[in-house]
């Protein structure tokens, strides 16, 4: 018998068998291989960007807060210092040999402006921290941030929420800041006449939903605002609180804005 | 000369596992647990070649020793890949597997094949679960991306080993006894095997050789 002849049927079938099995486990192998190393290296392409924009974040942040200090500075020195300027040179003026009419004039002027001092002291003390907020809470601060905002500009603010929440400090003051912002942009650039804050708690879930009937949010607009220290400051806030936001694109109703997280 | 060709590559198969076994001798002291177990399924081979060579007179007995040699391989094989897969799969996963391998093994030596007869069905469960092992550990690497560099992991080697000789002896070890055997098929069929474990055998020795590295942190 010749070899070619002893290779009967059955074999030829176990030996397709066996290629094919072994093609299989080759490809699984390989497969295996390339699909590690892309992880990884998409893995790694992730947390770069993550390192990129937590920097991105700090340096924005510490943009804010050197702006912050400019502002401070300047009201320090263009506001309350020059009254105080003023006050003294009106301290020096004060002699008990002027008249006593030009004497008690000079005297009431003074007052005025040590009141005026003492209410921008109180003004920069409050935009800095609001007593309220300290004192109250979040919700309490923010419902007398609406109320003073209806006042003073003409527009329709409405604060919907619940009494029963409660913030730890931490998110207090994260929250109050988000807001400030939002109201300032909407202040500044949205044309709006109307704010709407709306504060829900969903399966112990708190979500709140920021509304005006501004210029609303193109995606031009987000691609700049993105890049802005606001939304970044917006952002790195909402971080610190492990709070989750989103900004839809304006569907024509204004700008929108939600935030959701676990008290 | 097929025959000529095919016993050349068996005896080449049988001192294969020299190597292995020379390997972990010599660097046993530098030897991780997973490494060890390794080397003793190393011994367990060279061990099994002797005692089926010393009774190669007598074929239920070397039957006999390759039972035990499938049990053998499959424990210790088994307990590589559960120190890597548990909890991913549960150990009463484990013990089942196991549980139902030693029953099926003494069905199949007691019904089956038989201790006439090489023990191709065990042999087939067995390739069939470490098969499942070795792609599980594979999952289970890419799922949690742990394990940097593949190539200083033991258990990789072992895995490509196990998947490449099981996947192209599976169908030796299963339809074996329906070839209308001439001795030229099933020497070359052996052949085919021997082959296969050649390369076993060199994958564990890869395996042994290594200095494996540190588990890379999620």
């Amino acid at each position: 018998m010749d070899e070619t002849g002893s290779i009967d049927s059955s074999l030829i079938l176990i030996l397709l068998g066996v290629i094919g099995m072994l093609l299989l486990a080759v490809s699984v192998i390989v497969f295996f291989i390339v699909y590690q190393k892309r992880s990884f290296l998409q893995q790694e392409e992730i947390k770069d960007l993550e390192t990129a924009y937590q920097k991105d974040l700090l340096a924005s942040s510490i943009e804010a807060q050197e702006m912050e200090r400019k502002r401070v500075a300047s009201e320090l020195h263009d506001g309350l210092g020059s009254v105080l300027s003023a006050i003294r040179l009106y301290v020096l003026h004060l002699s008990p040999d002027k008249p006593p009419q030009e004497y008690e004039d000079l005297l009431n002027e003074t007052k005025e402006m040590v009141d005026s001092a003492i209410t921008q002291t109180r003004e920069i003390s409050h935009d800095l921290l609001p007593t309220i907020l300290d004192r109250f809470g979040f919700i309490q601060a923010l419902d007398d941030l609406c109320k003073r905002l209806e006042k003073l500009n003409d527009m329709e603010v409405r604060f919907n929420y619940d009494y029963e929440l409660k913030f730890t400090k931490q998110q207090d003051l994260a929250l109050y800041r988000i807001f400030q912002e939002l109201i300032n942009n909407t202040l500044k650039h949205a044309a709006a006449t109307k704010i709407q804050i709306d504060l829900k708690t969903v399966e112990n879930q708190i979500n709140i939903s920021y509304q005006d009937n501004g210029k609303g949010l193109t995606e031009e607009a987000a691609k700049r605002l993105s890049t802005g220290i606001g939304l970044k400051s917006i952002e790195s806030r909402a971080n610190l609180i492990n709070a989750k936001m989103d900004m839809p694109i304006d569907q024509g109703q204004g700008f929108q804005f939600n935030l959701s997280l676990t008290p | 000369m097929i025959e000529q060709t095919a016993d050349i590559i068996s005896k080449i198969s049988m001192y294969a596992v020299i190597v292995p076994a020379t390997i972990g001798f010599v660097l046993f002291s530098n030897l991780g647990k997973k490494q060890k177990v390794i080397f003793l399924l190393v011994l367990l081979s060279v061990f099994t070649e002797l005692g089926a060579y010393i009774v190669r007179k007598h074929s239920s007995l070397q039957n006999i020793v390759y039972y035990g040699f499938t049990v053998g391989e499959f424990l210790l094989l088994g307990m590589v890949f559960s120190q890597a897969i548990i909890p991913f799969l549960s150990k009463t996963f484990f013990r089942l597997i196991t549980l139902f391998f030693l029953c099926f093994v003494a069905i199949d030596m007691i019904w089956l094949s038989g201790i006439n007869q090489f023990n191709n069905y065990s042999t087939a469960i067995e390739g069939l679960l470490l098969i499942f092992f070795s792609i599980v550990f594979f999952y289970k690497t890419l799922k949690e991306l742990k394990i940097r560099n593949l190539e200083k992991e033991p258990l990789f080697w072992i895995s490509t080993g196990v998947l490449l000789y099981f996947s192209g002896s599976l169908f030796i070890f299963l339809f074996t006894n329906y070839v209308n055997s001439s001795n030229t098929a099933l020497l070359i069929i052996w052949g085919i095997h021997a082959i296969f474990r050649i390369l076993l055998n060199l994958f564990y020795s890869i395996t042994l050789w290594m200095k494996p590295a540190p588990s890379t942190p999620h």
